[in-house]
């Protein structure tokens, strides 16, 4: 199966710090893939270069055969790039319902019928639907987490970059949130990247790891290849590990 | 038909306004009818006056819209409404009279397309939110810096004198018709037209605020870069409301010009620029409802105060954005327009409760 997206040489510097160098990977539709790696590694600068908030310094990254980098970040969402922040990014002063409405009123345009019955079931899968009216603000931090994920998932895209979706949930939540992305890339066929720490909603997905070290791809496996490798201990505990 | 007006209705309700039951509308067209019918009942002077004060709602709504609903903070609409009044008073000092109402609708087609120009250059160009307010208040100095320097017979534009700081004078009043049926538009028809026109803006921005652009114009607000992500060109979002937003000021500086017979550079000055931040603070930025009430109140008060000296009056108005930003952070008549929200939302729960039909189990 050809690759939905490709990532190629890609390199992205800030002044004299080198954060990307040379990262290549490609994930097939359909497919989910974690991103792996310590602080510091490259994983939300790649993120925010595929979405378009930075500009790669060298390399390119193309989506179904199409170059998306040195686009702009709404042009990139409107090929079917959706994505979920690492620190929850909702509308705080508007309802549940309403953050959800913005996201989908770009497909649904003035079809108030076809675009409640996306918000209804967008608020259903990630279990908001009781709190529809209530300001999201209001929300506990996984919940708005939710909300943001339900935000990124409305408008049915093509691909789904989540950054540490689970950052600061209970267990419970985090598990939860595991089912929602399994649902979503399972039943849906939806292509998710993830970047993620959380090892326990790691092993729940179960899907290819890509472990990112100094900006570029160090190694790719399942999560007890991963944590088996000698490599990936040393990066992440030194040396004498 | 009654379901197009129940459309009609449910179009112009949304959370993005205030006021949206059954009792809000009736109070709404009973204050509508009012406000037509008061010409009738009051002095020449009085309705002159008031059609005046009207006049500068125009401006606080374009301040509220840009900066309540899309978190644009501009100080260059009094640029737009003293240039609409310039651009006015050129046109119709030089045009047969019949035709004022065209050259009020040229004023403001040419302010629209300078907001569109200033717009494009701020947005597209990735000034961030500090640099606007700074870059539109000295807009809004410059266009009255040029404008102080245009005394003298040289300044003219075929028969009108810019005529410097003095300003420009001998701006006839807007009128329709020729011949046996003329309506001159000052005293009470003057009157007439503003209220007229005011509640057709009003309505107009209820429609917009609550469709799908209003949505997209409060996401701006709330989170642009989040907006950006769902595939929204939020440059294109704030031009577009910059645009609007102009042409709302334009149509109260052409209504100004036309009042006054006069526009001068003063009308752009720091304090012109300053006041329609302090209308829109105080009354509730992200409320049409609450600016319309602030503004034409405050505008009162201050022409009250200017009787007795204008520091009075920068006092007061010092004073009241103060009290507003420690007091009152989301505006005094917003504050009491959500109490009495809620006073009349407990009153209904409690009438609920009451009701035979739940036998008071609620």
């Amino acid at each position: 199966m050809s690759d939905l997206v490709t990532v190629e040489n890609l390199h992205k510097s800030f002044g004299g710090l080198q954060v990307l160098r040379g990262m290549s990977f490609g994930v097939p539709e359909g497919e989910m893939r974690v991103l792996l790696g310590p602080n510091g590694c490259g994983k939300s600068t790649f993120l925010k270069t595929m979405i378009g908030l930075h500009r790669p310094s060298a390399g390119q990254i193309s989506l179904a055969g199409e170059r998306i980098d040195g686009l702009h970040p709404h042009e990139i969402a409107r090929l079917g790039v959706s994505t979920k922040l690492q620190v929850p990014s909702v509308f705080r002063e508007l309802s549940v319902y309403q953050n959800i409405r913005i996201a989908v009123q770009r497909e649904t345009g003035r079809d108030a019928r076809s675009r409640n019955m996306v918000i209804d079931e967008t608020l259903d899968m990630i279990g908001l639907l009781t709190q529809a009216g209530n300001r999201a603000g209001n929300l506990s931090h996984g919940h708005q987490q939710w909300l943001e994920i339900g935000m990124a998932i409305a408008s049915q895209p093509r691909i789904l970059l989540l950054d540490e979706p689970t950052a600061g949930m209970t267990p419970e939540e985090t598990q939860q949130t595991a089912q929602i992305v399994l649902r979503l890339n399972r039943q849906k066929g939806m292509t998710v990247i993830i970047v993620e720490h959380d090892m326990a909603f790691v092993s729940a997905l179960d899907a290819p790891i890509l472990v990112l070290n100094q900006g570029s791809i160090f190694f790719e496996g399942t999560l007890r290849q991963v944590r088996t490798h000698q490599g990936v201990k040393e990066i992440y505990f030194g040396s004498r590990a | 038909m009654r379901s197009k007006f129940f459309d009609l209705i449910t179009a112009l309700n949304g959370p993005q306004t205030v006021g949206t039951s059954p009792l809000y509308w009736r109070c709404f067209a009973i204050a509508c009818g009012l406000l037509l019918l008061y010409p009738i009942i009051g002095e020449d002077y009085a309705v002159s006056n008031n059609g005046f004060l009207l006049v500068w709602v125009f401006l606080g709504l374009s301040v509220c819209i840009l900066w309540g609903y899309t978190g644009i903070f501009s100080f260059g609409q009094t640029a737009f409404f003293g240039l609409a009044g310039y651009v006015y008073g050129v046109l119709s000092i030089n045009i047969p009279p019949e035709y004022s109402m065209l050259a009020a609708v040229c004023g403001i087609a040419l302010i629209m397309l300078l907001t569109a120009i200033v717009g494009y250059v701020i947005f597209y160009g990735g000034i961030s939110s500090l640099y606007i307010a700074i870059f539109t208040l000295m807009l809004t100095l410059l266009a009255e810096t040029l404008l102080s320097r245009t005394s003298g017979p040289q300044f003219r534009i075929g028969s009108a004198l810019l005529g410097g700081s003095n300003g420009m004078v001998g701006i006839p009043p807007l009128q329709i018709g020729s011949g046996d049926f003329v309506i001159v538009f000052v005293d009470k028809p003057f009157f007439w037209l503003v209220a007229a026109l005011l509640i057709l803006v009003f309505l107009g921005l209820r429609f917009l605020l609550n469709s799908n652009w209003g949505y997209l114009m409060v996401a701006t607000r709330e989170d642009p870069l989040r907006t950006q992500l769902f595939g929204y060109d939020i440059r294109r979002i704030q031009l577009i409301t910059y645009i609007i937003a102009g042409g709302i000021a334009a149509l109260g500086g052409v209504l100004f010009a036309s009042w006054n017979n006069f526009i001068a550079p003063s009308s752009m000055g720091m304090t012109a620029a300053t006041l329609p931040i302090i209308w829109v603070a105080a009354g509730g930025r992200a409320s049409i409802q609450a600016v319309t009430i602030s503004t034409f109140t405050l505008q009162w008060i201050n022409q009250q105060l200017a009787y007795g000296g204008g520091a009075y009056s920068l006092m007061f108005f010092a004073i009241l954005l103060l009290c507003t930003v420690m007091l009152f952070p989301q505006g005094i008549v917003t504050t009491i327009e959500m109490a009495l929200e809620e006073y009349l939302e407990r009153r209904r729960v409690a009438r609920l409760e009451k009701s035979p039909l739940l036998g008071g189990r609620l």
